[in-house]
């Protein structure tokens, strides 16, 4: 074996509360790095085989004290001290009525310990028994901001350094993050000091800190991009296109956790994906499938180990936390993919998710300047250790390779003429008066139409419409002479970033969507595009006749902006997230 | 149609319903006794022998509907009585039971089997009439079904015991168990019916001997003996004994559900949650518990105040009883004018009762009220006094104190009731009573309160069902009172009375609330039950007809701080002495100076707070230091009386005289020269201001608000010992002081007593709070 010891993934059952710090620091202790934690409810009959059974504290060690003293793995129960909740002769007695447990049972495999040396001696000599201190925690670099905590309040302000002489006041709630994050972000700073058992856990938390700085080495990025179940196919396309700009940057593996009907376009394009259902697909009672998705996708971060987890979307459903602040989980970056454009009226309460994120990425809008959304008029209550970054628009289709004209004509079964393409996405909108006027406009000036077939749209309603499924669309836009469409963050940028030929926008006016109007009407006003809208029926057909002209004509629009992603720019937002986690080490001593 | 011919067809229906019955088929046998015409009246032998065959068979239904014949045909006799009346029993139908057992045999039965029927039945009744209160049986039941009867069963007897405790005949009740312990000897269940009556009288002591000796010899009711015994170790103050027996309840096999109460019974929250959690975060382990077990977590969540644990529950699918079920849809979680639907078990855990109805105001759904109201008044009008009991305790003394000032303020009799949540003579809540009854004032006794109506509007049922268990004991029959009396004012005695007073006079819209805390609060004296109450009492405190009083700056303070309320809005209200009362006691004691003996006294509670063990040692101590006698007497009884015992007769005090039974203040200080208190905790001991007041020396340690209560100048002046004072620096402080404070005058103690805590003193302030004046 050339003396070299490779250790076997263990796996450790973890019973108590879910977000208990200490279950939360576990991964962070030296030797368990390869360690599997799984969270149990009791010690035995649970069906998990696991090597190990840790017991956050004496309450889970009495509440399952039968199952604990008969189990067939070594357990270590987790002392702690008074959290100043109860009055110390209740705390003591809890621990006495133990330790009597203790005495009238074999219990050669229990292990007592406790967070520190102080507190370990302290609750030894109360108990007159062998007591441990928690093992070592790996080291990490020490931190100047300072983050207050209180067991008694929700939310805990502290000051962020942000550059030299700049400092952000910042709110987030107390247990938002991982304190296996959190103490690489933050020196924890117990502002109860009857909160004793607090204090042993942020003296524990930055016992372990340390002013050199080691070198970090390059590795490749692993991210798990959460895909939700959204309108349209912007979450998916704008996920892989970031996933393809970090590709030119450094060597990255992508898996996607996959909520989307729209899941086979990930998979056409040979990336691993998760998928996933909702509860509503399942028709699931919403805590019993929250519950069962955290416990899997914390297996999955585990076993993964992804560097960051992503998110494209509004409203990020609370399992993906959850998960995040189960034992093992929490040496992980989160970026959060958000565009902008929302419409004015959007209730801003989503963005208060900001405080569990390391990076918010917002991908470029074309129409930036009618944004009036809350991610541009207000501001997150909690926003945590979060930073944010606007990028130059994202789209897949911007330097993809595409067909000519005469293959992507051959490819779409299209024969001599001028061909339309309508894609009205993703069945929002009541659009029989528009496809009247684009049927009757279209025969007027001999103009052939293909319905672009969604994953997510129902089929046409017009009989004889040519249907084509054409993803991604940009490889065929050379055989297309105009695009009729709606006005998605992605249709939108991938027409006016990699497409010269007319376009005439139709946007939907959904509750849930982007302001697809605001973002229309501007393309409209700078001449890029025509719009028509389906609560303003008047002039509808003459606006088709005119893009119809348009179309038969063969107008360009070389006015449309080029902006290209910048990737070496994104992929250092990108590093700054991953610094924290980059500067692991153990003592010397313990190397 | 000939005679024969008739015995013939009788004799062939007889031959096919006897067949019929032998294979079962009941119904088909009572068909053919229709159809061929043979009536109940007829041939009450043919129906009454499928009656029993189909009961024997186990088809009660089909029984009853055949007795039903019978019975209607005029055929009631005592069995079909008594099986019909059975199967009502059986049903859960109590009522039915009663009815048909009084309409045949009376109201005293004398068939004995009837009369076990029907006292099981009263019995049943009031269990079922429980409904998250405590057991009350009829007393007048209890009484008529009892009176001079020989059980024949095993099950009569203890149903006799049971109506009769339950009653409050604890003592008529033991009786009857003895005798049943020697006619049933095997049978350990009047052994624990004995230990639970001792409770019941508050021998704590012997109760515990009792249920070790069940838990030693009963293998069935091991646990249950287990759990009693933790419980009155718990009592007793016997932390040391309560510990390994907790233990090995929790090293044990025992049900989840026993668990859990056992957790919420020591106190034990955070263990609580983590049996809670283990279920919640399971669908198996939730799924997995039977109606049974989920209806006794639920309703020990639900008496625990637990309401958010119990709505994440049940989410979680686990089974609930039709009580909590109800509060629960009472609560409208979700809703908007309901709770909040907790999203996580953290949040769950973080709901409770009270605290989660606040303000009571809002979630009761009342109009609020004007700006000003209620106003200001020339008189009090109607005053309701409100407090636990009256056994024989310093603050239950000052609530008589208080009623006898209000009348001599010129209140009428009429215009002044009392209210106390328990005068059980046999538990001795009543040692007061003669004093209060002596004032001409009404007196209701919430525990045996007659309800005409016991239906609360929707509004009120919706904030009464959701408290904690002992809280909706008090506040519900004081609702029922106060809404019947109508009361201007409602003034709790001590922080049980005021946090059920504080509930149910804002739901019933009192015009004034005076809440009366006594020295220190809740958190400070570790009451965790009552610390739980923090959050109404600081909700109601904000209100503009409620006054918070304290007797003492110490404790106005603490509360103060402990409701996180600005500096005095708790404001004083002293303790009332009758100078008047103590005239005599005064001048015995001034004839006594001369006299060389000594007579040192104590009065205290035998318990650890007061450490009588130090107050031993003092006087023992002190003994050697003065060169006359002392004669040491002791009034107070508690969980350390025999280690006083021990410790006085280690010491060498075989002289010590301990008083157990004494109440009498003028007959304790008559019985000293002089009064010593080594409490490590207190607010303003009653007997430090009596003794004053009848001219005596005293000596205390500076704990809580007994510094208030001192006369301190000159050679009349208290001694005041440092609060963590050993036993040699205390006597050698009480030897240098007491001769000189013995020989010096008493007038400055009873001044100092008049001019503060003189009725008139206290009463002009507390009269311009009912009128709702600025003080």
């Amino acid at each position: 074996m050339n003396g070299v010891l490779i250790s076997s993934e263990r796996r450790v059952g973890v019973i108590g509360q879910p977000f208990d710090p200490l279950g939360q620091l576990l991964e962070d202790q030296i030797g368990r790095e390869r360690d599997l934690f799984l969270p149990l409810v009791t010690p035995v009959g649970h069906g998990d085989p696991v090597d190990e059974i840790v017991l956050l504290s004496q309450d889970e060690a009495l509440a399952h004290f039968a199952d604990l003293a008969s189990a067939e793995v070594p357990c270590t129960v987790m002392l702690r001290r008074n959290d100043g909740t109860q009055d110390p002769e209740t705390w003591a007695a809890n621990l006495r009525v133990l330790r009597h447990c203790l005495a009238e049972h074999d219990t050669g495999h229990v292990t007592l310990m406790a967070v520190t040396e102080e507190a370990a001696k302290d609750v030894s000599e109360l108990l007159a028994l062998r007591v441990l201190a928690c093992l070592d925690l790996v080291s990490i670099s020490a931190q100047q901001t300072r983050f207050p905590i209180n067991r008694q309040h929700k939310e805990t302000t502290f000051f962020l350094d942000q550059g030299e002489d700049t400092r952000d006041a910042r709110r987030m709630e107390t247990q938002a993050l991982s304190w296996s994050k959190l103490r690489r972000l933050a020196q924890i700073t117990p502002e109860d000091e009857q909160d004793q058992d607090m204090v042993d856990l942020a003296t524990y938390a930055n016992g372990f800190a340390t002013e050199s700085v080691l070198p970090s080495t390059p590795q490749k990025l692993r991210l798990l991009a959460v895909v939700p179940n959204g309108v349209g196919l912007g979450h998916i396309t704008r996920m892989m296109a970031l996933a393809s700009a970090l590709k030119e940057q450094r060597d990255v593996e992508v898996l996607f956790w996959c909520f989307s009907r729209a899941a086979e376009i990930l998979q056409a394009a040979g990336h691993p994906i998760v998928l996933r259902q909702t509860a509503m697909h399942l028709q699931a009672h919403p805590p019993d499938w929250r519950a069962f998705e955290t416990h899997e996708f914390a297996l999955l971060v585990q076993s993964f180990k992804p560097d960051v987890v992503s998110y494209d979307g509004a409203n990020i459903d609370r399992f993906v936390f959850d998960a995040l602040r189960m034992p093992g989980c929490g040496k992980t970056g989160f970026l959060w993919v958000r565009r902008g454009m929302l419409r004015p009226d959007s209730d801003p309460l989503f963005m208060e998710n900001e405080q569990f994120c390391d990076l918010i990425l917002e991908p470029g809008d074309l129409a930036v300047a009618v944004d009036k959304g809350p991610t541009r008029t207000r501001s997150a209550h909690t926003r945590g250790f979060c930073q944010s970054y606007e990028s130059e628009p994202v789209s897949l289709a911007v330097g993809m390779p595409s067909y000519t004209r005469e293959e992507a004509k051959a490819h779409m079964g299209l024969g001599a003429g001028k061909y339309c393409l309508v894609s009205l996405g993703g069945a929002y909108g009541d659009w029989d008066a528009l496809e009247s006027a684009l049927v009757a406009q279209a025969q007027k000036h001999k103009i052939g139409l293909i319905w672009a077939q969604s994953p997510l749209a129902a089929p046409p309603r017009t009989q004889g419409t040519l249907v084509r499924r054409l993803f991604p669309l940009s490889r065929y836009l050379a055989g297309i002479d105009g695009v009729v469409t709606a006005t998605g963050y992605n249709s939108f940028h991938e027409l006016m970033l990699t497409y010269d030929k007319p376009v005439l926008f139709a946007p939907t006016n959904h509750i849930r969507m982007d302001d697809q109007v605001a973002r229309a009407s501007y393309a409209a006003d700078q001449g890029w595009a025509s719009v028509v809208q389906a609560d303003a029926p008047e002039g509808l057909e003459q606006k088709i006749d005119a893009f119809m002209q348009q179309v038969q004509t063969g107008e360009s629009f070389a006015n449309r902006p080029k902006p290209r992603l910048n990737t070496a720019a994104l992929d250092q937002q990108i590093a700054r997230v991953l610094t924290p986690f980059q500067r692991d080490s153990q003592p010397e001593d313990a190397r | 149609m000939d005679q024969g011919r008739l015995l013939d067809d009788f004799a062939q229906v007889r031959r096919q319903v006897t067949t019929l019955c032998f294979h079962n088929r009941f119904s088909a046998a009572q068909m053919l006794l229709v159809g061929s015409g043979q009536s109940p009246r007829d041939v009450p032998g043919l129906w009454e022998h499928i009656a029993r065959s189909a009961a024997q068979a186990g088809h009660d239904p089909i029984a009853h509907e055949v007795r039903k014949h019978i019975w209607a045909a005029g055929g009631a006799h005592e069995r079909l009585t008594l099986d019909e009346a059975a199967f009502f029993f059986k049903q859960g139908d109590i009522q039915n039971t009663i009815f048909v057992l009084e309409g045949y045999f009376g109201e005293m039965p004398a068939h004995p089997d009837a009369l076990e029927l029907l006292t099981r039945a009263y019995l049943a009744e009031a269990r079922g009439q429980q409904a998250g209160t405590r057991l009350r049986t009829s007393h007048e039941a209890a009484l008529r079904l009892t009176d001079g009867i020989t059980p024949q069963t095993a099950q009569h007897a203890m149903a006799a015991v049971d109506l009769l405790r339950y009653s409050g005949e604890i003592d008529k009740a033991m009786t009857l168990n003895d005798l049943a312990m020697t006619q049933f000897a095997d049978d350990v269940r009047f052994l624990m019916r004995r230990a639970m009556m001792h409770e019941q009288k508050g021998r704590f002591e012997a109760a515990a001997d009792v249920w070790r000796s069940v838990s030693a010899t009963s293998e069935r009711y091991h646990t249950e003996a287990l759990v009693r015994l933790h419980s009155l170790y718990q009592r007793l103050e016997r932390y040391d004994d309560a510990e390994p027996v907790a233990a090995r309840l929790f090293g044990s096999e025992l049900a989840i559900e026993q668990r859990i109460a056992l957790a919420l019974q020591i106190g034990q929250r955070g263990l609580m949650l983590a049996m809670v959690r283990a279920i919640a975060s399971s669908r198996h382990a939730s799924e997995a518990l039977s109606f049974a077990q989920g209806k006794a977590i639920g309703n020990s969540l639900l008496d625990h105040g637990e309401l958010g644990l119990l709505a994440w529950l049940r989410r979680r699918r686990m089974p609930l009883g039709d009580r909590v079920k109800r509060v629960l849809d009472q609560c409208a979680f979700g809703a908007p004018d309901g709770l909040e639907m907790p999203e996580s078990f953290d949040a769950a855990s973080a709901l409770r009762s009270p605290d989660a109805l606040l303000p009571l105001q809002d979630f009761a759904e009342l109009t609020p009220k004007p700006p000003g109201w209620p106003g200001q008044r020339k008189d009090p009008g109607r005053i309701l006094l409100v407090n636990a009991s009256l056994k024989a305790g310093g603050a239950e003394r000052q609530f008589v104190a208080l009623a006898k000032a209000l009348l001599d303020t010129g209140i009428e009799p009429e215009s002044l009731d009392v209210a106390l949540f328990s005068l059980q003579a046999d538990r001795a809540m009543d040692a007061f009573l003669p004093d209060l009854q002596a004032l001409g004032i009404t007196i209701y006794d919430l525990s045996a309160q007659p309800v005409a109506n016991p239906t609360l509007p929707p509004n009120v049922a919706r904030v009464l069902d959701a408290l904690p268990y002992a809280l909706r004991q008090d506040v519900v029959p004081l609702w029922h009172l106060l809404s019947r009396l109508q009361p201007d004012v409602v003034h709790g005695w001590q922080d049980r009375s005021a946090a059920a007073c504080a509930v149910a006079g804002v739901l019933l819209e009192t015009k004034r609330l005076v809440l009366s805390m006594r020295n220190m609060s809740p958190q400070t004296r570790r009451d965790g039950q009552l610390v739980a109450l923090r959050g109404l009492m600081a909700s109601v405190a904000q209100l503009g007809h409620v006054t918070l009083t304290a007797n003492s700056s110490a404790g106005q303070k603490d509360y103060d701080t402990w409701l996180g309320l600005a500096p005095d809005v708790v404001e004083p209200l002293n303790n009332i002495v009758d100078l008047d009362r103590f005239a005599q006691t005064k001048a015995a004691y001034v004839a006594r100076r001369k006299d060389k003996a000594i007579s040192v006294g104590g009065v205290f509670r035998l318990a650890l707070n007061k450490r009588p063990l130090l107050w031993v040692q003092t006087v023992a101590t002190l003994r050697d230091r003065l060169d006359v006698p002392l004669r040491p007497v002791l009034f107070g009884d508690g969980p350390m009386l025999e280690q006083v015992r021990s410790e006085a007769a280690r010491l060498g005090m075989a002289d010590l005289r301990i008083e157990t039974g004494e109440t009498d203040p003028t007959r304790i200080y008559s019985q000293m020269d002089t009064l010593l208190l080594m409490s490590r905790v207190e607010g303003v001991p009653n007997v430090l201001l009596e003794a004053q007041a009848c001219g005596l020396p005293v000596a205390a340690c500076d704990v809580g608000g007994v510094s208030q209560a001192l006369q301190r100048r000159g050679a009349a002046g208290a001694l005041l010992l440092p609060d963590d004072v050993t036993a040699e620096a205390a006597a050698d402080q009480v030897a240098k002081w007491l001769p000189k404070a013995r020989a010096a005058k008493v007038d400055p103690r009873v001044g100092f007593i008049r001019t503060r805590y003189s009725a008139d003193a206290v009463m002009a302030r507390l009269l311009k709070t009912y009128c709702g004046v600025e003080t």
